[in-house]
């Protein structure tokens, strides 16, 4: 079972070396990649010198298109599974078994690792959970599927979603979305608890002031997918 | 419309044609994106040149004056070409980061070769 941690990272030059020693040291058998979607700061520097393996995007794509770079990686290199976890420390890489487990024995195809199932670790602030609240609520309806952390960046994907994924992400704020296009277009998404820590350094890629931009388009998005793609789940069911 | 107007909006309309006519002579406008100008031209035309087709469009949504109805149609046009043209962007951002995506794949590919050597 080849499996490949995709590491999207801009600007983290205070926590990637550490968070790809713990991941080497954790899950030594687990492949990873970075990727440095055109950092302003030292990031691609720290990773030449310390030897990682890298992607370096020449032009900066944002979370959506820097993942998606990671996927089509794991595509070329036939990986099996493709985990995805933030390059500030905020994932905790002994919960990548909890994640793998469900593909591996459930045939899952999207697993999403939520800090809210057992409320172990970090939870995050108020006015953040009840946006993330609201999109759990907007999903369930949606497409009838429940989800508490949508917006969690720590899941694992099927080689099968892998594949979807790479030819097709959503791009600005890609997570609460990407749930949804796994559910419309068939594939079996479920969520595991994980271990969350606070950010170790560099920010969040939703900051406050932007949170009702960020809620605005994300439940347009929802809407509008679910809008699209009303003709095909209705063929799957008949 | 009086055919002063009239005849002010078919020299008009004929430049405007001509000028989208050398854009695409000289290779500057791309005939794919240029159908849209080339239409809207041609329907002001025809409109100006048979305003019988507008005053009856003009009664029926009950637009008293019918040069108010030419600027309707203008404005329509903008908002179709603008709309074309946001689609048109779309498209290319699309592309952009595919080729984006496929450039940095290389570059690692190709800095995986030279390691190795």
């Amino acid at each position: 079972m080849k499996i490949l941690v995709v590491i999207p990272a801009y600007n983290e030059e205070e926590s990637i070396v550490e968070v790809v020693r713990n991941l080497n040291t954790v899950q030594p058998e687990v492949d990873y990649v970075i990727i440095n979607d055109c950092s302003t700061d030292n990031t691609v520097k720290i990773c030449k010198e310390n030897g990682f393996n890298y992607i370096d995007l020449p032009v900066n794509l944002g979370i959506g298109g820097g993942v998606q770079a990671g996927y089509r990686y794991a595509v070329e290199n036939g990986y099996d599974i493709t985990i995805q976890m933030d390059g500030d420390g905020q994932h905790d890489p002994i919960s990548i078994n909890e994640l793998v487990k469900p593909i591996i024995e459930k045939d899952v195809d999207l697993v999403i690792g939520s800090r809210f199932i057992t409320n172990d670790g970090f939870q995050s602030s108020v006015m953040r959970r009840v946006g993330i609240n609201f999109l759990k609520w907007l999903i369930n309806i949606c497409c009838d599927v429940k989800i508490n952390d949508t917006t969690s960046g720590f899941r694992a994907a099927s080689k099968k979603l892998t594949q979807h994924f790479s030819t097709e992400y959503a791009q600005d704020y890609p997570e609460p979305e990407a749930i949804i296009a796994a559910v419309l277009n068939g594939y079996r998404v479920c969520e595991v608890p994980v271990i969350m820590h606070e950010r170790q350094g560099g920010e969040s890629s939703i900051k406050a002031f932007k949170t009702i931009y960020y809620m605005a388009k994300v439940s347009l998005a929802i809407l509008i997918y679910r809008i699209g793609s009303f003709k095909s789940t209705r063929e799957k069911k008949l | 419309m009086n055919i002063s107007l009239r005849i002010f909006l078919i020299i008009c309309i004929v430049i405007y044609l001509g000028i989208i006519i050398h854009f695409l002579r000289k290779k500057e406008l791309n005939l794919r994106y240029s159908l849209i100008w080339l239409f809207s031209a041609v329907v002001m035309l025809i409109v100006s040149i048979f305003p019988g087709i507008i005053i009856k469009i003009s009664s029926l949504v009950g637009i008293i004056d019918t040069v108010n109805i030419v600027f309707v149609l203008e404005g329509m046009f903008v908002l179709l070409i603008l709309l074309s043209l946001t689609a048109i962007v779309s498209h290319l951002n699309e592309r952009n980061r595919q080729l984006i995506q496929a450039v940095a794949l290389l570059e690692k590919r190709v800095r995986d070769l030279e390691s190795k050597e």
